[in-house]
Parts: structure tokens; C-alpha cells; sequence
């Protein structure tokens, strides 16, 4: 079917998201992106650099993470703990995270923070290595054990995390383990890894920086230039590929919790990061299970009062994504009965498609919501570094978003049929048996 | 992800997420490196550029926004900010009464009517509605809070007249069928089941219990599993029957003028009357317990972490002390360099953070220091909570501290009203808690006029560590004999709560092979 009017009234709202930017890149190979903004008194830096969990060793896994809180323990002419405590000490904050591709830096703060933020992230670039020891090491080691029992351990359901990659993917794969790495590794990990891990990947060649903010472009390219441009040309880490993983038939795990509710997690491969069918995934997935209008709630929470939550994502990455539903069930379903009611709509997706309604909704909700992430500094920033990583120095909002102009009621459809297949993992966790609230029965 | 941003902690102690703004003395720069320093091993050409901290110019002013206040025709409030935005208008409807005015016995009240509004309205189904919003990209929330019914939407404009269309149907012209209440009503019951596995559900719970006992702020705003099943329809059409206008406001954010909104909204809301019984009929004024219990424990053997809460009762939003408050807040657990964070994750790697904040509502509000702390260390990591709370209290701030705090602040305010949705959210608070239409304006020059002896003054009237109360979800077993070796705590022995909050057994426990050495007052107080 064609899409009518609601489309070209759409069409012409992408457009207005744009946000201006100048472009450079200094000749040790430092990307540059100044987006200026003079409604707000405030600015912000966000560092890329194109390293992930994906570039682990074996036995080190969750180093790359780790090492995103060394990136904190103090440099040469910044020594710890002067990054937070100068920082904080101007009413700036800061704050990093690790993907499976990527570890990003960002700082925000009243706009006269400007060159401070980039003197202090120069010198971590540059210096770092040089300035690491044993005892930084122990301090974040501890600090991300605990990060990983108070995000993952201790929280129900948390070992789902810890058991999908390695069945969704082939020993070995980059994306087989998750980016918080498992205990015994971190562990493992030696201020010698640190110290080669920060020489091959912390290069200016291998970093872009987003300025978003109170700035007036040349001036803060002036400055760029004085704090960044003298770090010597570095090769270009090689970074990982690896052929595209495939499941033909279903790989079931089945594990416990000390829960109380039964809960599933089906996961899928689906197309990488950037491209048009990750655009249709996009979609596919506000369709099934984003929002109380989607399928999967109104058939499983609403209508059969099967499913406490519902949530289904399209989990976008570089080298391939993947494709998540996931129900928890109420007291009394079984895990089951939450799968057969899943299965029933995805196939009722694949049969018939969506809606010229719910396509023309979800492809609303995508521009509004990439409005939102254009309203504060910091996600502004972030979503600038990760255009310009997938799609080029010159991407734009726009070229992000006119990828789900295409989308058709057919094309919607014909992903469904190509990513919800028979190959998937499917994880069913069910409650330990009842012994442990011993409080209420004593 | 380095560290976990502490918003939504505690659903408690969310609404001092308190905005704050820029416009501050730059920091005294401590002495620099020795250029010495710069020079040794393994320097670059041009490194030296680094070996002088840039300075830090003087910042401008920020004028935070003043909303312009109109009424409409039914007395009907209308808070309305015009600012340049990505496109984007919020529009808002907020009412004087939340999770604070559930009935004894019927906990969850405020929320499930809350859940009630987004279950069809107008004669259209709870899908036409959620489809209807997705059809302008809008994300619609409903949620009760303390003090507060909220309904908050926001989308690309021009969308003004359907956004404010959806706003009046799901406000005013709920469904309320029989069938629909029987929906949300066993949701509600998955969801608390669910929530009963959650240690830092149940901390929170079971702190909130222990300080405010039965009175009406004395459970979470989503009630209990047993008052839910005892929640009617009757008991939910009530409820919204005493929403009235004089109680309630509109809000809206974005490139809409006043007179516009304005137009817009008295079509929408201008002929609603109120339905029922003006408000506050006999409703139970919120209380603090007294006494309170010390320290509650829930149970959860094996767990890896213990989750900790730490605090009291406070003051309200109206006290003049609020700001002097946040101030201390930000030096003692409201940022990464804060005494608690830093002494408990970066000195000792007890945890991945610790951070405390303040609730100031209607009522008494809240003081809570919360964290996670690996089992084994939970006894060192109470004592140096502790520790840190008694030190805020006997020693003012330092000059640095002071200046440090007021940057902070004065950059959240900043942050704070980046987006339409949260500025909607600030101003609704100028209408609940009866606020100055400048707060936000005034906020810097409030702030910079504040002292360490008038910080000090406030912090020792709200906060009594040795009248605080511990909470912890984690494992008893493990926990208990750690807490008697900490003999200077003084800590009575816990009172055991469900993961609801509820008190399991009013005697003294011997839980395990806890009690077989260690302190008195861990046995008999």
C-alpha cells in the first residue's frame, strides 16, 4: 500500500531538527564537530573513541569498561582526583559510558568551563598511560565490581544479561560476551593491559569530539587546536570485523532467579547500525511493544492479562544488531503461555503487517523522540558523535532520519519476516524454589 | 557506565532533583604542577601548554524563566513559559492531590486512579487513547505522586489544539468502566509482585514505613499488594469526583504565546465544573512515627549487596531552610565529589556510589543517604555513613565546599530546564508548593547570599543523625553479626519488615547465628 497524506506532512518536519555544525579534523586525525547554541549558558564536550567491549582479549572481558573508570584516576598535569574536584569545584559534572563499540566521555558545564574541559581531556590523552599504577587499578577495580553487583547481580533477572551473548553469538564473535565482562576477568586484568590498551586505542586518530553550547565556533576551534593539536599522529587502531553470525534453528536456555514472576527474553540477529532495515527494525519494534497502543501490550498485558510489562527494542550496533522481546508474566502464568501469545502476534505481523496507522505513529514518535534528544546539551552532543561515527564527518540529523522515510507497510513487514525467524535464543527464567522468603513464613 | 546517575533512586526523594543555576565565582585555583613536574620523562613537544590551568572568566547571568499566570473561566490556572525550543511544547495538567490523601487501609489509591485516566476516556477505548497519542508523537505519563496527580504530555508542534484536547479528555472525561478497573487493578498486582523481589524496592519501602508508620505518607504511592485488593471502583471515581479546578493548573512550555495557550486551553478545560465534594473532607494530616524505629532489616538471604538507606523525616517544601538544605546536600551526597561518594566508592570501594538527597513535599518530607555496599563490608559502610552524617552536622562547611556547592546548584538549574518537559515539571511545582513565580529567576542571588553559619543553622535544625533511621535489604545473616561489631553505632536490634514495608514480627528476631556474640544493644534495646 502507498502512503497518503500524513507522510508528506512528516516529510517536512526532519528537516527542522537540524542542528548547525562546523566541521574539522586536525592532522594527527582528530574529528571536530562545534555545534554552537547561544539559548543556553552552558556547554558541553563529548569524546569519542571508537573502542568497545568488542576489542577484549580473552580472559579480559569488561576491561574496556574498566578502563573507562581509569580514564578518571588522574594524568600528568591533572593528577587524581583534580578531574572531578576542579570540575565539580566550577559547577561542571561528567560522566562515561561503555558499549560494545564505543567508550564516551562527556562533561557539561557553565560555559566558561570551555578550555578547562579540554586541557583536562588533552592531558588524559596524552598522559595517562604514563601515569597509571597499580593502586588507581585496585581503586576502579573494586568500583566496577560493585557496579556489576548492584547493576546486574543484584537485580532480578540480571543473569539474562550475563547468559544471552554467548548463546546469541559463536565463540569468539566480539559481541559473544557482555560489556560489563564477568568478575573472574576483571580480576584478571594487569596494569600492563591498561597500559597497552590505552597506547593502541587512545589516539587522536581514533577519537571525536562533539563542542555543544554557549560557544562562538572559531574561537572554540582555537582552542581545539591549542590543547589538541600538538598530540602527535598516532596509527589508526585496526578495528574488528567479523562475518555475520546466523542462527538456523532455536537455542533455548532455561535458568532460575530468586524471583517471583516468570519472565522470557527472545533475541534475533537483525540489520547493523545505519542502515535502512535497522531503520524498519526500529519501527517494527514501536509497532510490537513500544507504548500502551503497541501489540504485544494490548494482547498481552491488556487484553489476556498474561504479561505484568512488555518490551521489545531494537538494540542497534556497528557489526550486527540484535532484536529483542521480552514479557514479564503475571503471578501465576507460566512461561509458556507468555511465548505462545508472542508468537501469535509476531506471526500476525509477519502475515498481515502493520497498519498505515500504527507505521505513520511510529514513525512520529521516532522524529519526536529524536526532538528530545536534541534538547539537552549533553544527548546532543552524544548524538552528533555517533552520527558522524556511522555515517561520515558530514552526516546530519536528517540523514538519520530520512532512512525511515522509505519505511513502507510492506518493507515493515518483510523485515519482520526476515528477522523473526526461526533462529533465536530463547531464555526462560522461572522463580527458585520457595525457600528463600523465609521472613514470611517464620 | 562510571556512575549510575542517581534520579530515580529513591521515587521518595525525587522531587528534590532540585533545580538550580549558573552564575558563579570562579574557584580559587590551587597551585599549579611544578612546572618541574611537566618537565620530567617522557614530555612532547608543546606538552608545556598543559602545564598552565586555563582560567576561568566570569560567567553571565542566566534568567531563568518566570512563567506567566492566567485564569481561566472556572478558576482554572494556566502556567504558561514561551521560550524557543527543538520543536518541541509541553503541555501539563497537575492536581493538589496524591498518594498523600490515600485513605488508611486503601494505600495505591492515588496511583491507580492515576492508572485509571489512561484507561480509555471520552467513550474511546484505553487503545484509541494510548493510539491517539502515538498518532502526535506524544509520550503521555500519568503518575501519582506525594502531593500530586500529574498528567504531562509533549510533542512537535503545531500540535497545541490536539494536545490540548487529549489533555482535557484524559483529565476530565475518564471511562471508569467496571471492565477496565478490573485490568488495571490486577496490572497493579503483577507489578507489586514483581516489586517484592526488588531489594532497593523493598529498602525504600520499608523506610518510608518506618518513618511515617500508618500515617498517610507511610507506604510507596503504587500501596500494597493487601490494599489494592481492598481498592474499589467506587473508591477511584471518589477519588477524581474531588478534583476541582481551584485545586489544579495547567502548565505548558514551548513556542506558544500566553494568549494562545490560553484560547486553546479555556476551549479544552473552561466548561469543567467540579463533579463532587470540594477536597480535603476529613483527610488524615500527614504525620511523622513516634517513636521510630532505629533500624529495619528485609530480608534477602544470599544476596551480593546490601541496599542502605539512612535518614529521617524532614521539612517541608515552604520551610525557609529548603535552599541552605540542598546546599549541604550537594557536600555530603548530592554530587561525585561528595563526602559519601567519596568516601565510600573512591577511599574504601565499599561501593559503585553513594549519594544522599532530600524530599521537601507538602508534608514533613525527608532526609535519605542511600547506597549499595558489597555484603561483607556492610558493618564498616553503616559506621562511616554515619560518621559522615555527624560530621555535617558538627563542623560548618569550608569556603571551598560552600563555593563548590553553589556552582553545582547553580549549574542544575540550568540543566534542569534544558527540555520543555522538565521546565513543565518546575513550574507545576510553583503551583504545588505555592512557590514565588521568580523561583527560578531568584535562585543564584538566593543562593549566593547563603553562609557556612547559616548552612550550619539549618542543617542542625532538620538533621539528628542519632534519631536517624537505618534501613537495609540484603542478606540478615550475613549482615547482623557485622553490625553488632560496630559497637559505636548503638544500633538496636532490626525490627524485620516484608518487601512491602510491613512489620513481620514486633519481638526481638535472633536471626541466624547472628546473635551469638557481640553488643548488647544489638540483644535487649
Amino acid at each position: 500500500m502507498v502512503l497518503a497524506l500524513p507522510l508528506s506532512l512528516l516529510l517536512s518536519l526532519a528537516p527542522t531538527l537540524d542542528v548547525p555544525v562546523t566541521h574539522a579534523e586536525l592532522p594527527n586525525g582528530l574529528k571536530v564537530i562545534i555545534a554552537p547554541d547561544r539559548t543556553v549558558p552552558g556547554v558541553t564536550i563529548n569524546l569519542l573513541y571508537h573502542v568497545g567491549s568488542r576489542d577484549e582479549q580473552a580472559g579480559r572481558t569488561g576491561f574496556a569498561h574498566l578502563f573507562e573508570h581509569l580514564m578518571f584516576m588522574g594524568a600528568r598535569y591533572v593528577p587524581y582526583p583534580q578531574f572531578d574536584t576542579l570540575m565539580e569545584a566550577g559547577g561542571g559534572v561528567n560522566n562515561a559510558f561503555t558499549s560494545y563499540d564505543i567508550t564516551d566521555y562527556y562533561s557539561v558545564g557553565p560555559s566558561n568551563l570551555l578550555e578547562t574541559f579540554l586541557w583536562m581531556e588533552s592531558d588524559r590523552l596524552l598522559t595517562l598511560g604514563q601515569e597509571m599504577t597499580q593502586e588507581k587499578l585496585e581503586t576502579q577495580r573494586k568500583v566496577v565490581l560493585n557496579e556489576r553487583r548492584q547493576s546486574y547481580e543484584n537485580v532480578p533477572y540480571g543473569k539474562v544479561e550475563d547468559a544471552l551473548p554467548p548463546a546469541l553469538f559463536p565463540k569468539g564473535h566480539p559481541y559473544s560476551w557482555p560489556v560489563i565482562g564477568s568478575a573472574t576477568d576483571l580480576r584478571a586484568a594487569t596494569l600492563q593491559d591498561v597500559k597497552a590498551f590505552f597506547a593502541t586505542w587512545y589516539v587522536p586518530s581514533n577519537a571525536s569530539l562533539v563542542i555543544a553550547g554557549d560557544v562562538e565556533p572559531a574561537q572554540a576551534l582555537a582552542l581545539v587546536n591549542k590543547y589538541f593539536g600538538f598530540l602527535p599522529k598516532r596509527p589508526i587502531p585496526e578495528q574488528v570485523s567479523a562475518p555475520l553470525a546466523k542462527l538456523t534453528t532455536e537455542v533455548r536456555l532455561q535458568l532460575t532467579d530468586k524471583v517471583d514472576l516468570d519472565k522470557v527474553v527472545m533475541a534475533w540477529f537483525s540489520p547493523r547500525e545505519g542502515t535502512p532495515g535497522d531503520a524498519n527494525c526500529d519501527l517494527l519494534a514501536s509497532i510490537l511493544g513500544q507504548g500502551k497502543a503497541s501489540r504485544l501490550y494490548q494482547r498481552l498485558v491488556y487484553r489476556d492479562q498474561l504479561a505484568t510489562e512488555v518490551s521489545v527494542a531494537q538494540e542497534t550496533r556497528e557489526l550486527q544488531s540484535v532484536f529483542f522481546v521480552s514479557a514479564l508474566a503475571r503471578p501465576g502464568v507460566d512461561v509458556h503461555a507468555l511465548e505462545k501469545a508472542i508468537d501469535e502476534e509476531l506471526q500476525r505481523m509477519k502475515t498481515e503487517g502493520p497498519t498505515l496507522d500504527e507505521l505513520e505513529a511510529a514513525r512520529t514518535l521516532v522524529y519526536t523522540g529524536a526532538a528530545r534528544r536534541l534538547e539537552s546539551l549533553v544527548s546532543r552532543a552524544q548524538y552528533l558523535n555517533q552520527l558522524q561515527l556511522t555515517y561520515g564527518p558530514k552526516a546530519t540529523v536528517k540523514s538519520d532520519l530520512d532512512r525511515y522515510e522509505g519505511a513502507t507497510q510492506a518493507t515493515v513487514r518483510e523485515m519482520a519476516n526476515t528477522v523473526l525467524g526461526a533462529g533465536r535464543v530463547v531464555v526462560e527464567v522461572r522463580p527458585e524454589p520457595k525457600v528463600a522468603n523465609a521472613q514470611e513464613t517464620k | 557506565m562510571r556512575v549510575l546517575v542517581p534520579a530515580a533512586a529513591l521515587a521518595l526523594l525525587a522531587c528534590s532533583a532540585a533545580p538550580p543555576k549558573p552564575d558563579m565565582e570562579p574557584p580559587l585555583p590551587p597551585a599549579n604542577k611544578p612546572q618541574a613536574m611537566a618537565a620530567s620523562a617522557g614530555t612532547i613537544p608543546g606538552e608545556n601548554v598543559l602545564a598552565q590551568r586555563p582560567p576561568i572568566p566570569p560567567l553571565g547571568p542566566f534568567d531563568a524563566p518566570v512563567p506567566t499566570v492566567l485564569t481561566l473561566s472556572n478558576g482554572l490556572k494556566l502556567y504558561v513559559v514561551e521560550r524557543a525550543s527543538a520543536g518541541l511544547e509541553a503541555v501539563g495538567f497537575v492536581t493538589r492531590q496524591g498518594a498523600a490523601t490515600d485513605p488508611s487501609g486503601k494505600e495505591g489509591l492515588a496511583s491507580l486512579a492515576a492508572s485509571m485516566l489512561q484507561a480509555g476516556s471520552a467513550g474511546k477505548s484505553q487503545a484509541e487513547v494510548a493510539a491517539a497519542a502515538d498518532a502526535i508523537g506524544a509520550n503521555l505519563s500519568v503518575s501519582a505522586s506525594t502531593d500530586a496527580l500529574s498528567i504531562g504530555l509533549s510533542a512537535l508542534a503545531p500540535r497545541l489544539n490536539e494536545m490540548a484536547a487529549l489533555l482535557a479528555d484524559v483529565a476530565l472525561r475518564p471511562n471508569l468502566t467496571a471492565k477496565d478497573w478490573q485490568k488495571i487493578q490486577a496490572q497493579r498486582l503483577g507489578e507489586l509482585t514483581a516489586a517484592r523481589s526488588q531489594p532497593r524496592v523493598a529498602a525504600r519501602a520499608a523506610f518510608q514505613a518506618a518513618l511515617y508508620g500508618n500515617g498517610p505518607l507511610g507506604h510507596l504511592p503504587e500501596g500494597t499488594i493487601a490494599a489494592v485488593k481492598r481498592i474499589r471502583l467506587g473508591d477511584v471515581k471518589n477519588f477524581l469526583a474531588s478534583v476541582s479546578p481551584t485545586e489544579s493548573a495547567i502548565v505548558a512550555v514551548g513556542s506558544a504565546s500566553a494568549g494562545a495557550v490560553r484560547s486553546v486551553m479555556e476551549g479544552a478545560f473552561g466548561a469543567w465544573k467540579p463533579r463532587g465534594a470540594p477536597p480535603s473532607h476529613g483527610r488524615k494530616e500527614p504525620t511523622v512515627e513516634v517513636p521510630r524505629p532505629r533500624f529495619v532489616l528485609v530480608n534477602f538471604p544470599g544476596k551480593p549487596q546490601s541496599v542502605l538507606l539512612v535518614g529521617q523525616p524532614s521539612v517541608p517544601r515552604s520551610s525557609p531552610d529548603v535552599l541552605a538544605l540542598e546546599l549541604a546536600n550537594a557536600i555530603v551526597g548530592g554530587s561525585f565529589t561528595s563526602r559519601l561518594n567519596q568516601n565510600l566508592r573512591e577511599q574504601h570501594g565499599y561501593s559503585y556510589g553513594a549519594f544522599s538527597g532530600f524530599a521537601f513535599g507538602r508534608g514533613p518530607g525527608a532526609f535519605a543517604a542511600r547506597t549499595s555496599v558489597q555484603t561483607d563490608v556492610t558493618g564498616k559502610a553503616v559506621t562511616e555513613i554515619f560518621g559522615e552524617l555527624n560530621r555535617l552536622v558538627a563542623e560548618p562547611l569550608s569556603a571551598e565546599e560552600l563555593s563548590k556547592g553553589k556552582a553545582l546548584l547553580a549549574f542544575q538549574l540550568v540543566e534542569a530546564l534544558q527540555s520543555v518537559g522538565a521546565t513543565s515539571a518546575a513550574v507545576a511545582d510553583i503551583f504545588l508548593f505555592d512557590l514565588p513565580l521568580d523561583e527560578y529567576r531568584t535562585y543564584v542571588s538566593r543562593l549566593q547570599a547563603l553562609t557556612p553559619a547559616i548552612v550550619q543553622d539549618a542543617v542542625r535544625r532538620a538533621l539528628h543523625p542519632q534519631e536517624m533511621t537505618l534501613a537495609i535489604a540484603g542478606d540478615a545473616k550475613a549482615v547482623l553479626p557485622q553490625l553488632q561489631a560496630e559497637a559505636a553505632l548503638k544500633l538496636p536490634a532490626p525490627q524485620l519488615r516484608d518487601p512491602e514495608g510491613k512489620v513481620l514480627r514486633p519481638a526481638t528476631p535472633s536471626v541466624g547465628g547472628a546473635a551469638s556474640s557481640g553488643s548488647r544493644t544489638m540483644r535487649h534495646l
